[in-house]
């Protein structure tokens, strides 16, 4: 029962450990790396919420199975994009920022 | 099977479609394009609205609805495209042109690009405004919860970067902080979207609501409802997370903002209202999870400070956006109330927002212009423009005669009747304060004497006094989806 439910409460330790990284760290670089973190945590969730124990992938079976859903992995594949998307615009608008202030320290940059 | 019973799905298509061929289109056509798009968006929606019976169903590749995606079309979403795709047109028609002399200012200040790279950044705009069209679309039009998401995330990408398009340096840091929080935001709506698929199995907007009376005390559902709604409140800028608004919009081009501002506060919170009233047992919430009283005590705290941050404000913009964070904390004050006439009242408050806020943001533009540039002999400020915003800002104090006004006291009337008293107590007295961050606006805009005509500013004015004649009758359509 605890080894079942680890693995939600991995997905709510990354969940956590990416907001604190977003809170507390000063450089953007590192903040956007928390998001990341913090993104991953969903993918991680959804893939858990699909497994059913016994469970085979529902693929070429040819005699009726217990099967996993596909459709949180299905899903996934669509926020992996997104996080990827706005990992990429992320890391775009800090590299212009470093360039207009030399730094991407929001200490630094909230004068 | 004719082409036009695919029109649900058109409303997404189109502006994507478009959005593409701007890149191969020459660039002084792009201009024409959006708008050539942006009509058929129009005369599509008013279609729409022609042959509404109910509600519209579209299944997308032909899938029925709880295994595939379901566009869903009914009087509450149907005026509400309609409305975002004539502001799209109308911020075309009027700042379209300013947007662009701003993005042109910004590359001739920086060396090194070449006449072929700024005809691609022109595009690039352009593109961005049809990219975050097709998301908003997106988001009013689904029928599934994970479509919902995506689509929120196709806006708000665009959203991002048209936000640190300015020439104001500071607009990236408010734009990068937006990123960060408006992700966050999203994370959580899809966490509320796991959660609720857990326990119910579909995504479907009526296949849960179907399903949702038999898991509704799950503690997971409502966790998930929970940071569903915690994800649209971020999204909407409610109080206690308002600064990545007023940050991200301080320094962004003020004529972006005539699209932004309004749309995306209007959409946030049409996506609260479908997924309390649509898919939620929102009788359970209020009876068993206290969500009235939570709704109505954030509500009056954002009302209280963000009014009381407007008065402090010095510039005309922060007024002016802090006084959009209070309107946003009234719509939240309504979502206190178990009511399907409330629900009308919020369509309708939010539609008199947007009409006051985009006039608002384009007196920004004119006020900014002019503090920016010393007036010349022989050039007298214009009266007209004068005579605009006292109209513009009279309707935003809600002074009787006006559609702001009329919308507060339907509010205020619902809220005692359903003895919401200090809430009550709390709008009335921000009114009156907002009688003086007001007229504080007026005072900015007699000593910037702005030059220009900006008659254009005047539309919205006057439709909020058409609106005002059939406020009745929207509110009654509204409130008849649910039931």
């Amino acid at each position: 029962m605890l080894f079942g439910n680890f693995i939600f409460a991995a997905a709510a330790i990354l969940l956590v450990i990416g907001l604190m990284i977003i809170l507390v760290r000063d450089s953007y670089f590192i903040k956007m790396i928390g998001l990341a973190i913090f993104q991953n945590s969903m993918l991680l969730f959804y893939i858990a919420i699909a497994k059913i124990s016994n469970g085979v992938p529902p693929i070429d079976q040819l005699k009726p199975m217990v099967y996993s859903s596909p459709l949180p992995h299905v899903l996934m594949l669509t926020a992996i994009v997104v996080g990827f998307a706005t990992l990429a615009v992320g890391f775009a608008l800090i590299k212009r920022i470093y360039r207009k202030y030399t730094t991407i320290n929001a200490s630094e940059l909230e004068l | 099977m004719n082409m036009l019973s695919h029109f649900p799905v058109y409303q997404v298509i189109i502006p994507i479609l478009a959005a593409f061929a701007i890149i191969f289109v020459p660039v002084h056509l792009s201009y024409y394009l959006v708008i050539l798009s942006v009509c058929v968006l129009i005369s599509l929606n008013i279609y729409g609205l022609g042959i509404l019976d109910d509600s519209i169903r579209y299944y997308l590749g032909g899938w029925s609805a709880p295994v595939g995606i379901e566009y869903k079309l009914d009087y509450l979403n149907q005026p509400l495209l309609l409305v975002i795709s004539l502001m799209l047109l109308y911020t075309m028609l009027s700042v379209g042109s300013s947007c662009f002399s701003v993005f042109n200012a910004k590359l001739n200040e920086e060396d090194g690009h070449s006449r072929v790279r700024k005809k691609q950044n022109i595009k690039l705009f352009y593109f961005l405004l049809l990219i975050l069209h097709a998301g908003v679309c997106g988001i009013v039009a689904t029928n599934d919860l994970f479509n919902l998401y995506v689509f929120i995330e196709i806006a708000s990408l665009a959203t991002y970067v048209l936000l640190a398009i300015s020439s104001d340096k500071r607009a990236l840091i408010g734009s990068v902080n937006y990123l960060i929080i408006g992700t966050v935001g999203a994370s959580f709506i899809l966490l509320g979207v796991g959660l609720v698929l857990t326990t119910t199995g579909s995504l479907n907007f009526d296949d849960v609501a179907a399903r949702m009376p038999s898991v509704i005390e799950s503690k997971i559902t409502i966790l998930g409802i929970a940071s569903f709604v915690a994800g649209c409140l971020l999204k909407m800028a409610l109080f206690p997370l308002h600064s990545w608004m007023i940050k991200a919009y301080r320094h962004a081009t003020a004529g972006v903002l005539t699209y932004i501002a309004p749309v995306s506060s209007i959409v946030s919170s049409y996506m609260l209202i479908r997924f309390i009233y649509f898919v939620c047992d929102i009788n359970y919430l209020h009876d068993n999870l206290y969500f009235g009283q939570l709704m109505a005590s954030i509500g009056t705290i954002a009302v209280i400070l963000t009014s009381y941050r407007a008065l402090k404000a010095q510039t005309f913009r922060d007024v002016v956006l802090y006084s959009a964070a209070a309107q946003i904390g009234y719509m939240t004050m309504c979502f206190a109330v178990n009511s399907s006439e409330m629900m009308g009242v919020i369509i309708s408050f939010a539609l008199a927002d947007i009409l006051t806020k985009v006039s608002l943001f384009i007196m920004v533009i004119g006020v900014e212009k002019s503090e920016s540039e010393s007036l010349e002999d022989g050039i007298y400020p214009s009266r007209v423009f004068m005579l605009i915003s006292i109209i513009v800002i009279l309707s935003n104090a809600a002074i009787p005669l006006s559609l702001g006004f009329v919308n507060k006291i339907n509010i205020l009337t619902i809220l005692m009747n359903h003895s919401y008293y200090l809430p009550a107590i709390v709008m009335v007295a921000t009114s009156i304060l907002a009688l003086e961050y007001n007229y504080k606006l007026l005072k900015i805009i007699y000593v910037a004497q702005v030059k220009e005509h900006y008659l254009i500013a005047l539309w919205p004015a006057l439709i909020s006094y058409l609106v005002l004649f059939y406020n009745q009758d929207i509110i009654k359509t509204i409130g008849a989806t649910v039931s």
